[in-house]
């Protein structure tokens, strides 16, 4: 009885949670800018870059203008309207690994639909313009535009497959 | 200076406070017991006192080494002169030569032991956590609370008798007291197959519980579980003293002090108390209730400490469990679950290998039984016998919590009643007997284990004198055990004093002074974890921004509540920003906020940063909610919430306060935005760890996002400063040093 007693007055004193906190130290804007809304287009130069990538491209490092892609190499991009507007991208085949597997077959395809399927005869730098159909495109919602490239380097090494390189490619108007 | 001749100060002091406190208590009634009785009895039951007089000398700051060298010689004098020290006249019925004679067999295990014990400790549990937090009030002079820590909220009576121990011998004379429970255990089923006329029974369970490989390695460390299966046979014999003594009432005091010790020492070994309260009512049928009372009386004065002290410290008096009834800010509900759900499976596919795993692998439950175990089941043969009746019952209470936690060592409670069971079914043959201990014994024998156990299994390896004796190297040894020592000292070595240290798994916090972190052990940890790996998983991101637009209005709070019932998953927010029009209401001094639930992690939802979140801890119920209280009327016209994209985004509304003094929901419409991950989260972490005052990291290479760590350490601020085995110290760079080498170029 007794040590319940004391146990009873050992519980008043408990310091009671408080019922509401104010507003923290905020945090400061050097932690990093504050999210924006995906875009339409994706430069590999921009440190944002990894949240259009969906697919197929290598991890790059900090700092790296342009990425390795893959098989598949796939991105997501947004649009508020879907008439006037282009696919663009810029990439390369590098001399020394894909001038033996000339000609390369590019498909563009965007949200799985066929753009165009281009065969290139020459490696370097290389960039693929050309206008979309609204139809292929959706607003306010994720567009799917996917590379299908073939053949493909396979590194023998490591037996990593290796496409194109690649430095900007989305969406923009058409001018 | 030779620390031999501490570490055996410590012991004895420390086993001399029990027995004289024991000796003093027993006085009480001296014809109980008989002498052979008496010796074990005495320092059991006189630990679970002294544990309790250690906890109150913690209370009062009193963790010195001069007091406890003082209070047991203090307490020894006081037994001394009042006579309690004499031992009783009666005597057991002598042990037949035959089974005297077996009982050789457990020489060479007590030179095993003893070895072993003197060592420096090197258990995993014992030198990171049991002694972690001795040292760790030793060094505070106090009991003190240590809120990152859950087993610090667990009840400690055995940390009190390692933290007497410990004051003047350091760890291996903690180890030493629970050494002594290894010692009591087997004798004291010796005594109790004399008294009750089946020495066979008894010197067969005391060997097959004394030779056993998990008893023997844990009795050996700063661990509780052979220490609590003392307490439960110590109880045992208590009950059943008390069935042919009813009117002595010390019987039931003395049933109180151990079961209320027990619970005291380890909150598993509550059936001890339901196994006293069963026996008193058993004895004394319609006239329980007067000894009933007695018993819980006594019981609370040992569990009421821990209870009271959790209540205060952690607003919770089960803490570190039971948390959805008591939440607090101190752990978390769903790693509670998370964690008994663990502890229930291990890593085992099926609870059908659990005889195998407990008896003969013993990697995977971390320990074995030993071989002879399998036979275990023949135990129930004994309940011919009415005292086999007895003992199986009592392995029912003390076997009853094991599915809550299947780690073989879990078993050691239950054993002595198994085994005692065992013996009385090998009991028709005298050699049948001696043969299954000869093959235990040989089973159990260091050497021989690998033969048959995984190499994995916890075990001890050899006897150690050398160690013991400090003839040898105390870091080669413990670092041949205990691979993580090696950065313990780096630690030591490199963290300047009064910073802390953050890692993901358990470090041998006993031999370190900083303050160590652990990730998974307290809603701090687990906090600083989540921020960890937010950089580092996508899920974790809060790439989704819902708008919650309302009517323009004037209000003076306004809560966004969320609609969904789901048990699984959780709610959770990185940030909620107020609007009206184009613009966002400041954040003023006035604020408040509230949320239901976890109202203590509400600010995470209004700091500004990417990495840190509200979460809601126990699932997704409707009427949950996030509030804020502006402090004065303000017009607005919605709010958003920054959302990852594991839950679901369509299920809110908001709500103002009505004239009434309820709430009024409003008409909400719902829009959803995919943003961009937000930039700098790896710097963000570290700002945030050094907000938080956690100034170095410890990672292993097997934990995730090491290899992030390794790549883009420049990025995150974070400099290595150690790699010993598989895991690196990380200073993290401050504010200005990252900024000043950021415009150096590094």
């Amino acid at each position: 009885m007794r040590s319940c007693l004391v146990f009873a007055v050992l519980l008043c004193g408990c310091t009671p949670l408080p019922d509401s906190y104010p507003v923290p130290e905020q945090r400061s804007s050097k932690d990093g800018p504050d999210p924006e809304p995906l875009g339409a287009f994706v430069s590999f130069s921009d440190a944002r870059s990894p949240d259009y990538v969906v697919d197929g491209f290598l991890p790059s490092a900090p700092d790296q203008l342009w990425r390795w892609a893959s098989a598949r190499p796939t991105v997501r991009v947004r649009v508020s309207r879907k008439t006037g507007l282009r696919l663009r991208v810029n990439f390369a085949f590098p001399d020394d690994s894909h001038k033996p597997l000339l000609p390369i077959t590019v498909s563009y395809f965007i949200n799985d639909r066929l753009l165009e399927a281009v065969v290139y005869k020459q490696s370097g730098v290389l960039e693929f313009r050309k206008a979309v159909p609204p139809e292929f495109l959706a607003e306010d919602a994720d567009n799917l535009i996917r590379l299908e490239v073939s053949p493909i380097y396979i590194a023998k090494a490591d037996g990593v497959k290796l496409s194109m390189i690649v430095s900007e490619l989305g969406l923009e108007r058409n001018e | 200076m030779n620390a031999v001749p501490y570490i055996l100060l410590g012991w004895i002091l420390t086993v001399a406070a029990c027995y004289s406190l024991g000796a003093m208590f027993l006085a009480r009634c001296p014809a109980v017991w008989s002498r052979e009785e008496s010796v074990a009895l005495r320092f059991v039951a006189g630990a679970g006192i002294y544990s309790l007089l250690v906890f109150l000398l913690g209370i009062g700051h009193m963790y010195y080494r001069g007091v406890f060298i003082a209070v047991p010689i203090v307490l020894l004098a006081c037994a001394w002169k009042t006579g309690a020290l004499t031992l009783p006249a009666e005597r057991l019925a002598p042990l037949p030569v035959f089974w005297g004679r077996t009982l050789w067999l457990a020489a060479p295990f007590s030179i095993l032991y003893l070895s072993n014990a003197m060592a420096p400790e090197a258990s995993p549990d014992g030198s990171a956590y049991h002694l972690g937090l001795v040292a760790r009030y030793y060094r505070e002079h106090a009991l003190v609370p240590v809120p990152t820590n859950m087993y610090a909220a667990l009840s400690q009576g055995m940390e009190m008798l390692f933290q007497s121990a410990y004051a003047v011998g350091r760890q291996s004379a903690a180890a030493l007291v629970h050494f002594t429970y290894l010692m009591a255990l087997p004798w004291l089923l010796i005594c109790f197959g004399r008294r009750y006329d089946m020495p066979a029974a008894g010197v067969t369970a005391a060997l097959l519980v004394f030779l056993s490989p998990v008893v023997g390695i844990d009795g050996i460390s700063a661990y509780n579980d052979v220490a609590a299966a003392s307490v439960w046979f110590a109880l045992f014999m208590a009950l059943r003293r008390m069935e042919e003594l009813p009117r002595e009432r010390g019987l039931v005091i003395l049933a109180g002090v151990l079961g209320g010790s027990a619970f005291g020492m380890k909150y598993t070994l509550f059936p001890a108390l339901l196994l006293a309260a069963a026996g008193v009512i058993w004895v004394h049928r319609r006239s329980a209730l007067r000894p009933l009372f007695a018993l819980a009386g006594t019981a609370s004065i040992f569990i009421a400490p821990w209870l009271v002290r959790n209540a205060i410290w952690w607003h919770n008096p089960l803490a570190p469990f039971f948390n959805n009834w008591f939440p607090n800010p101190y752990w978390l509900y769903w790693f509670e679950l998370g964690y008994r759900r663990h502890m229930s499976m291990y890593s085992l596919t099926s609870r059908l290998q659990i005889p195998m795993e407990v008896t003969v692998h013993g990697a995977q439950l971390n320990g074995l039984l030993g071989p002879v175990f399998l036979i275990a089941p023949i135990a129930i043969l004994a309940f011919r016998h009415p005292e086999g009746r007895r003992l199986l019952a009592a392995a029912l209470f003390a076997v009853a919590v094991y599915p809550s936690n299947i780690g073989t060592r879990f078993l050691i409670p239950a054993l002595p009643f198994v085994a005692m069971g065992m013996g009385l079914s090998l009991g028709f043959n005298r050699w049948i007997a001696v043969s299954v201990l000869t093959v235990h014994a040989v089973l159990s024998w260091p050497n021989v284990i690998p033969t048959y156990a995984s190499q994995w299994a916890w075990r001890l390896q050899k006897v150690t004198w050398k160690e013991a004796l400090r003839l040898r190297s105390e870091d080669n040894y413990i670092l041949s055990l205990l691979p993580t020592y090696g950065l313990a000292r780096k630690v030591e070595e490199l963290v300047s004093p009064g910073h802390r240290v953050m890692g993901f798994s358990q470090l041998p916090e006993s031999y370190m002074n900083r303050e160590f972190l652990v990730g998974f052990q307290s809603a701090e940890g687990l906090g600083l974890r989540d921020i960890f790996l937010t950089p580092l998983v996508r899920e974790r991101q809060s790439t989704r921004q819902v708008r919650l637009q309302i009517p323009a209005g004037k209000h003076r709070a306004l809560r966004v509540v969320q609609n969904r019932n789901e048990s699984s998953g959780q709610w959770t927010v990185t940030e909620m920003r107020v609007f009206h029009g184009a613009d966002e209401l400041v954040r003023s001094p006035f604020w408040r906020l509230r949320a239901k639930p976890s109202l203590h992690e509400v600010q995470k939802a209004f700091d500004g940063s990417y990495v840190t979140r509200w979460t809601t801890d126990k699932g997704r119920y409707d009427g949950m909610y996030l509030e804020v209280d502006f402090g004065r009327e303000e017009l607005v016209d919605r709010a958003t919430l920054s959302l990852t994209t594991d839950q679901p985004w369509d299920s809110y509304h908001v709500e103002v306060p009505s004239a009434g003094g309820g709430w009024t929901r409003l008409k909400t419409g719902l829009h959803l935005q995919e943003v961009t991950t937000p930039l700098g989260l790896r710097r963000a972490v570290v700002e945030e760890f050094l907000r938080r005052n956690v100034q170095y990291l410890v990672v292993a290479d097997s934990d995730f996002g090491s290899s992030d760590l390794i790549l883009n350490r420049a990025v995150w601020g974070m400099d290595e400063l150690a790699n010993v085995g598989d895991l690196r110290l990380y200073r993290l760079v401050p504010r200005e040093e990252f900024e000043a080498r950021r415009k150096g170029g590094k």
